[in-house]
């Protein structure tokens, strides 16, 4: 392993000076012929979905606009007033478009709506922002946790007590993830939320959390996860518990876990968000500055869902890769170029 | 002066009194669970309590060996999530790596904990600065090193020592008892604990008394950062998998844990018996949190408020006169 | 007290001082050497939140103690704003530091009456006032006056820029805070509380003043955060928890001994702000940004210390 992690980061830091190169020689180019500079403003890349994000974002301007765009990505932490700082640095930097995977939902507004009136294209994923001026990609986590709600009360038959696995308390993504699911329960009287628990979208504190609650309801029917699914089969597999039916994220880790314990009775649904919607925006920006912009500003993309019947090794299902990794490149209707999974792992 | 010098002349009160209420406390949060719940007092369902304590546990000996010199770490998060990323790469799942795979996390643990106490002692870094600087340092070689993208899972070995039962007891519960006695038998019984106690109370006299303080701050800091490794490769066992950010649910716990247990945030006072029930203490609260049925707002203002009343309560039994 | 606090003081604003120009000037020569009005206004704006909480966690600093609840009391004093600004602007503004106020005050009679360690209370606090935040506004939302937004984050001309006027004005206020009674006293107590209390200054009042005080500025952090970010959010504070800190020991304010200065926790507070700037400008792989933001908090401070180190043999001197 050692060599091929020197070998990893020699690679590294070449294609580093590399990309370093290759942006300063990019900048006297721009004055001569149209290559867009695009600034893509990450908030936190301490978790796996953004990476990939970015890998598949630099993967689509490498593979598809090479020589048409440069593309520069700025990671701002959990700080709200970080981002809005970088974004002001991309302002002043009169870059051509600037992506955005927001900190947060509201914060940014205004900031974006003032490079919106300095004539950058503003192209907003992930979360939605509402600033009217940008375009945004995305899904629809109303509609996500909707799916969810749905999926659970038509297995349980409309009747049974379940526990909702929520995200970071506070962020929008939760609170409309929450409501598309008890939203879905208003037509089914006989389904009841026994226990809330915060998991924050996160594996190892969703299985503590879990094993926390599970011994208070030695009967439970169901678990709504937000995310942070594998962490919950965990719990289920060390309490010895027998599983019941669950809703999960697109991770390779669920995925392969509905697989594997599928005879043992876990009946799941693994919902996706595909990290590809940073390559999304990227085009949409891409298209914007051709004047070919899309018709609506606000682009739903559609939501993977799959059934244990429906996942397939090799397509939507890795045994090769780690669990953290997730699995759903492919945004339908989005008319993108192909991407690979090994792209999103900055292969 | 006058008063912290006061203080210190009581300090065993408070290190023998923290503990005891604190546990005293987490004996009402079990007679307040079992109302909510049946069986909550269930000696099972403490024993999965406590295991589920464990990892904190084990993270917060280290940030107690650094609150004893008067300092703080702040980098435990990373480190944390470094020594697992490393760790899961190594061994990729497989017996045969494993102890090449430990070493190279507790290594990694370590080195980080060295970088801080060198930071510290000789370029006389302030404590928040450094640890938080080494943090986002170890944030960026563990993102480096892993390409965003940690590989490999737990061997089965350590997923049993975190989450297997011996009989009737969880093996992370018998190894973090087993590491809770060693750690305090070296606080308390060793020349080297003692120097630490000496160098976090006045590290003026500590020198005059011809101890190398720069020496002890740096074990100190090393052995936090071993702490942290061992964490990691400890909850890698838990997760069974390594993945980004799954240290940062520690650092603050673990400090609240520490100071909880009776143990002064300007240091030379305090005890590992006094973090261990802090950090049962906080599980078993945020477990009771869990199961009632209010909203997250509400929930951690009770957290908050419970902090307050334990440590109100055992301030009352230590209060000092001036 | 003397000579002594205030040119260790002065020493150390210098130091910060020069941190945040070296840095500046690295930003400014990776940006191809462009500073604009534009560069200038938001600058001031993107530091002030973090200014305001970090003076206010000076103040605590300075009396030995420690507050981590300062975030999460902007959280709430923002969300406060920003569901009543429909109402009644001045009502908002008023609501907002009245709960601002509440909380220091809760701070104070933790960490002066009862005694409880600052960090232990502050850390209860912080779980309480996040609290409050959820409860009072579950997820992001509000309104904000646009009028009110525009003026403050984009009004004024174009080098004397508002957000230029109010950080200026926060760290004269905070500065001559200073100069008076409470704030000699207050280094006094940092200093040596049991000489302090003998040479007759209120200890008690003094600390009382310092946690209110840094609520209150926490809480104007949080309204200007809502203002210039049209709106509430519950979490929004959460970050500022460790960099406040972080600024103040930035500002070489020392964590114990009533030492430092509000121009140098100003410094701190915006080298923080343009270390992000250099991230982006440097145009870093993704991997490397939080490694060499790391290095650079370590190394600005090192290399503080060695300076000083080697400033001190040289005159012969012993700290």
């Amino acid at each position: 392993m050692s060599n091929e992690s020197i070998r990893r980061s020699t690679l590294l830091s070449l294609a580093c000076a590399g990309a370093l190169t290759s942006a300063l020689a990019a900048v006297p180019a721009k004055a001569a012929d149209k290559i867009y500079h695009i600034a893509l403003s990450n908030s936190y890349i301490g978790n796996q979905w953004r990476v990939q994000m970015v890998n598949l974002t630099k993967a689509y301007a490498r593979k598809y606009y090479d020589g048409q765009v440069t593309l520069t990505v700025v990671n701002s932490g959990t700080d709200v007033q970080a981002q809005i700082a970088a974004i002001d640095d991309m302002i002043s930097q009169k870059v051509d478009a600037i992506l955005v995977d927001p900190a947060s939902e509201s914060a940014l507004n205004p900031v974006l709506e003032e490079a919106a009136k300095q004539g950058i294209v503003v192209v907003d994923f992930d979360h939605a922002v509402t600033a009217p001026s940008a375009y945004k990609v995305g899904v629809d986590f109303v509609k996500f946790g909707g799916i969810m709600g749905q999926w659970m009360a038509d297995t349980l038959k409309g009747k049974g007590d379940i526990i909702m696995n929520r995200g970071v308390p506070g962020f929008e993504g939760d609170r409309a993830e929450y409501q598309g699911a008890t939203d879905a329960f208003k037509k089914y009287p006989g389904i009841h939320i026994v226990a809330e628990v915060y998991g924050k979208w996160d594996d190892s504190v969703s299985q503590a959390e879990i094993m926390k609650v599970l011994p208070a309801h030695p009967s439970i029917d169901g678990i709504i996860n937000q995310a942070g699914d594998y962490g919950v089969v965990q719990a289920f597999l060390n309490t010895h518990r027998t599983f019941v039916p669950m809703t999960g994220e697109g991770s390779n880790g669920w995925r392969l876990s509905m697989l594997k314990y599928k005879d043992q009775g876990l009946e799941g649904i693994s919902v996706g968000d595909p990290p590809t919607l940073g390559a999304y925006a990227l085009k949409v920006a891409v298209d914007v500055l051709n004047k070919n912009p899309p018709p609506e500003k606000l682009i739903n993309v559609g939501i993977p869902t799959l059934t244990t019947a429906q996942l397939k090794e090799g397509v939507n299902v890795f045994s090769n890769l780690p669990p953290t990794v997730y699995d759903d490149i492919d945004i339908p209707g989005s008319g993108l170029k192909p991407l690979t999974i090994e792209d999103s792992l900055g292969k | 002066m006058t008063n912290t010098r006061r203080m210190r002349n009581s300090f065993a009160r408070p290190v023998v009194l923290a503990p005891l209420t604190i546990t005293g406390c987490t004996v009402l949060l079990f007679l307040v669970g079992s109302i909510l719940a049946r069986g909550f007092m269930a000696p099972s369902n403490v024993l999965m309590l406590l295991a589920l304590s464990a990892d904190l546990g084990i993270a917060a000996i280290g940030e107690t060996v650094v609150i004893l010199t008067g300092g703080i770490d702040l980098s435990i998060a990373w480190n944390v999530t470094a020594a697992s990323i490393i760790f899961t790469g190594i061994t990729q799942g497989n017996e045969g790596h494993l102890w090449i795979g430990v070493a190279a996390g507790l290594g990694v643990g370590a080195l980080a904990g060295l970088a801080n106490g060198l930071g510290i002692a000789k370029l006389n870094i302030s404590p928040i600065v450094m640890t938080l600087g080494m943090n986002n340092i170890m944030q960026g070689l563990t993102l480096i090193y892993s390409q965003g993208t940690p590989s490999g899972s737990a061997p089965a070995s350590i997923k049993e020592i975190a989450t297997g039962w011996l009989g009737p007891i969880p093996i992370i519960v018998l190894v973090w008892i087993g590491l809770a006695i060693v750690v305090s038998a070296c606080l308390h019984a060793t020349r080297g604990g003692r120097y630490l106690y000496s160098v976090g109370e006045s590290p003026m006299v500590s020198r005059l008394t011809g101890i190398d303080n720069d020496f002890v701050l740096i074990a100190a800091y090393t052995v936090s950062g071993f702490c942290a490794g061992l964490t990691g490769i400890l909850f890698t066992g838990f997760s069974s998998m390594s993945f980004l950010g799954m240290g940062d649910q520690f650092v603050l716990p673990a400090i609240a844990a520490v100071v909880l247990g009776g143990a002064s945030i300007y240091g030379g006072r305090g005890s590992y018996a006094g973090t261990f029930v802090g950090a049962f203490f906080l599980t078993v609260l945020t477990t009771v949190l869990a199961i009632v049925n209010i909203s997250i707002g509400f929930r951690n203002i009770i957290y908050g408020l419970v902090i307050i009343a334990a440590v109100l309560l055992y301030r009352a039994y230590t209060r000092e006169r001036e | 007290m003397g000579p002594r606090p205030s040119g260790a003081a002065r020493q150390g604003a210098f130091g910060a001082t020069v941190t945040f120009i070296v840095l500046f000037v690295v930003d400014f020569l990776l940006k191809g050497g462009h500073f604009s009005a534009f560069d200038l206004k938001t600058l001031c704006m993107n530091a002030l939140p973090l200014v305001l909480v970090a003076l206010g966690q000076f103040f605590v600093v300075l009396t030995n103690g420690i507050d981590l609840s300062l975030g999460p009391m902007m959280s709430v004093s923002g969300a406060i704003a920003a569901l009543t600004f429909s109402t009644s602007p001045i009502g908002a503004v008023l609501l907002a530091m009245v709960a601002a106020a509440g909380g220091g005050l809760a701070n104070a009679i933790l960490v002066v009456r009862l005694r409880l360690p600052p960090i232990l209370a502050t850390l209860a606090t912080m779980s309480i006032f996040q609290g409050v935040a959820l409860v009072i506004l579950p997820s992001p939302g509000g309104t904000v006056p646009a009028g009110l937004t525009a003026f403050l984050t984009n009004g004024g001309p174009a080098l004397l820029p508002v957000p230029l006027v109010l950080l200026v004005c926060a760290a004269l206020a905070t500065g001559w805070t200073m100069t008076t009674r409470f704030g000699i006293w207050l280094r006094a107590v940092g200093g040596d509380e049991g000489a302090a209390r003998s040479s007759g200054v209120a200890v008690s009042a003094v600390k009382f003043g310092a946690y209110v005080l840094a609520a209150l500025l926490a809480g104007l952090g949080g309204l200007y955060l809502a203002i210039a970010t049209a709106n509430g959010s519950p979490t929004i504070g959460d970050s500022f928890i460790l960099l406040s800190i972080a600024a103040v020991v930035l500002g070489r304010v020392a964590i114990v001994g009533g030492r430092g200065s509000p121009l140098g926790v100003v410094m701190g507070a915006l080298t923080l702000t343009i270390i992000g700037s250099l991230l982006y400008f440097a145009n870093l792989s993704s991997f490397y940004q939080s490694l060499i933001n790391g290095l650079i908090l370590v190394g600005v401070v090192g290399f503080d210390m060695i300076r000083k180190r080697f400033l001190l043999a040289v005159r012969g001197g012993r700290q």
